[in-house]
């Protein structure tokens, strides 16, 4: 290691200056409806082409460092998260926001999205190479179980019951194949409509249902004055943080693991660390759905230490751990640089400079976040008759954003109509957006697994029972579907 | 019971029938690694989830109204300054939707209505169009 190329973004200025205004904006941009990371970390991607490589990078990771985050101030605030990232994080910020604690809900999510990134940068820093080679050795059928297992936690978790959640999923994942067949060519649910042959866009649907629905939603409330919000302290007591310490460090842990999985992202690390609290916290002081503290900081933790594991298969392998870091791929090869194990080995102070940038910026998430969190904090504040229609124009640029298509728009608003009549049935709309982004992985994966098994689902199934990873997930799988079913029965 | 709970476990297994229905359209029957085998599935969970929901006991519906007037109100405005935008532009469309349904919602004040309605469409203005340089809808009638 090599302790200037860590220090280099620290001691220049102007990739100091990057890395904070990355920061800055990852958070701001986040926290807007409608704008994702990616799409920020694409849209400023476009402007670092002509840059030298090292102001790029750190404007990029402090942007991606600054989004995973930010993308909890509306699931806090307005119950729309900023990306799937932050929908398990809604699930009791919103709650918590509505009593009044919006102010201690975005503090305590800004400190465990520092721990989780500390967390994550250290695991890259000291075991990329160790966790890249636990990555690698996971089959496509794993990748399916683990996203059953992200679809089984989230249908389970949300709405009325786990049949609802899973006709939801089953729903998202039917829409998530809308298009050409990647292996075949096929159209798939087309029904000779030119326009859906390139498939329905998650992102206007993830607006959609959540913000056009949550927003009309708003509206069936009668008319109260808003809720006051107790923004005296931001920072919690330090007994609170001690308390919820031990939890932070697990959620962390398994965002490290989880964004080390090509593929798999802070979405499917928040949901998975938001379940390990509701399995492990005894007595939360307010009901995990209804408030519960663990409920944010586990999803916030897991998500940005997500960030530090992405990086590793993505400078250690070349494989992209979630969306971002596949265009920060796209962005390295942009700027002449090849990801995978010949960059440890050809330039390793690009790898160590990382390291350094990704510190710095989850110091400037903490700055900025804490400072910011007041004003912010202040948009629950606004009566409902202000905030639903400003949020309804939010909705409607933020998906004209996306491609610039009138086309999104009108299927933002389809999935915004329909997802307020689903929601007055008890459908929520997490199992569904999950379903539409994991539905191609898992429609890959499960061909994968039996082309390989020469297409022999028996055969196949035998396979992962010879699997010591495809079995734990298996047995993950058969324990969340029971204490559904067992929990659903028993009297609250 | 809210109204049209008995008919939802209809609709819902309707939509898992065409889920399958493509799948087998698309050979899934045939192999496990065709096309169509992987909708097959999922159509299959949600005609499971959709029987499992039609035999569940009833859930009481929540004393809030299913479709208030201004909800419904909201949603046609909604669909009117998508209409719109094509045609007077992002600004103007946004504008106008922004002012009427904050009046209504509101019930009072048309001037702060329209001010608020102003500032939103402003802040859109520098946030998409000058500093992400979104192409925003300019309006087929100004051309």
């Amino acid at each position: 290691m090599t302790p200037e190329h860590v220090l280099m973004s620290w001691l220049d200025p102007v990739l100091f200056a990057a890395t904070a205004l990355g920061t800055l904006a990852g958070i701001w941009i986040g926290a807007i409806p409608g704008l994702s990371v990616t799409m920020a970390v694409s849209i400023l991607v476009s402007f670092t082409f002509a840059w030298p490589l090292e102001p790029a990078l750190a404007l990029m990771a402090g942007v991606f460092t600054g989004g995973v985050y930010g993308g909890s101030r509306s699931a806090i605030l307005l119950n729309i998260p900023g990306g799937p990232a932050a929908i398990a994080t809604a699930l009791d910020g919103y709650p918590m926001a509505q009593r009044g604690e919006a102010g201690a809900a975005i503090g305590l999510t800004t400190l465990a999205s520092f721990l989780g990134g500390l967390i994550g940068v250290a695991a890259l820093a000291l075991g990329a190479p160790a966790i890249a080679e636990v990555a690698i050795l996971f089959a496509p059928r794993d990748y399916l179980l683990l996203a059953v297992l992200g679809l089984l936690l989230v249908g389970s978790l949300s709405g009325e019951s786990l049949a609802k959640g899973l006709f939801a999923a089953g729903l998202g994942v039917t829409l998530g194949l809308v298009g050409l067949d990647p292996m075949t060519a096929e159209p798939r649910f087309t029904y000779g409509s030119v326009e859906l042959l390139g498939g329905i866009p998650y992102i206007a649907a993830m607006i959609g249902f959540f913000g056009v629905a949550e927003a009309l939603s708003q509206l069936r409330l009668p008319d109260a004055e808003p809720v006051r919000q107790r923004i005296g302290r931001i920072v919690p007591p330090l007994a609170t943080l001690l308390r919820h310490l031990p939890l932070a460090l697990r959620s962390s842990g398994i965002g490290v693991v989880i964004g080390a999985l090509p593929g798999t992202g802070g979405d499917i690390a928040a949901l998975m660390a938001y379940d390990h609290a509701r399995r492990t916290t005894r007595a939360p002081a307010h009901p995990f759905g209804a408030g519960a503290e663990e409920g944010v900081i586990a999803p916030e933790a897991a998500n940005n230490a997500a960030v530090g594991g992405a990086y590793v298969p993505m400078l250690t392998l070349g494989i992209p751990g979630d969306a971002v870091t596949a265009v920060l791929i796209g962005a390295l090869f942009v700027h002449g640089l090849k990801p995978g194990p010949m960059l440890m080995i050809e330039t390793p102070h690009l790898f160590w400079f990382t390291v350094g940038n990704l510190l710095l910026a989850n110091l400037a998430l903490l700055a900025f976040g804490l400072a910011g969190a007041r004003a912010f904090a202040r948009i629950a504040e606004v009566p409902r008759a202000v905030l639903v229609p400003l949020i309804l124009v939010l909705c409607v640029v933020g998906t004209f954003a996306i491609r610039n298509s009138l086309t999104d728009v009108w299927w933002m608003l389809g999935f915004g109509i329909s997802g307020y009549g689903l929601r007055l049935y008890g459908f929520q709309p997490g199992p569904i957006i999950l379903g539409m982004i994991l539905g191609p992985l898992m429609d890959a994966s499960w061909r994968r697994t039996v082309i390989a098994a020469g297409d022999d689902v028996l055969a196949a199934a035998i396979e992962a029972a010879g699997s010591t990873i495809s079995l734990i997930l298996i047995a993950t799988i058969v324990l969340i579907v029971l204490r559904s079913l067992v929990g659903r029965k028993r009297p609250a | 019971v809210r109204p049209g709970e008995r008919l939802l476990p209809v609709l819902l297994l309707a939509a898992a029938a065409v889920v399958v229905a493509e799948g087998l359209r698309l050979d899934g029957l045939a192999s496990p690694s065709a096309s169509g085998a992987f909708p097959l599935l999922a159509g299959g969970v949600m005609a499971g989830s959709a029987a499992a929901i039609a035999l569940a006991p009833r859930r009481p519906a929540d004393a809030l109204p299913m479709l208030p007037a201004r909800a419904a109100a909201a949603m046609a405005l909604l669909v009117v300054f998508a209409a719109a935008m094509p045609l007077v532009g992002f600004h103007l469309a946004a504008f106008a939707f922004l002012a009427i349904t904050i009046r209504l919602l509101r019930g009072h004040d048309t001037l702060r209505a329209a001010l608020i309605a102003a500032l939103a469409v402003g802040a859109v203005h520098v946030v998409f169009r000058l500093a992400f340089t979104v192409l925003l809808p300019e309006g087929a009638l100004w051309r």
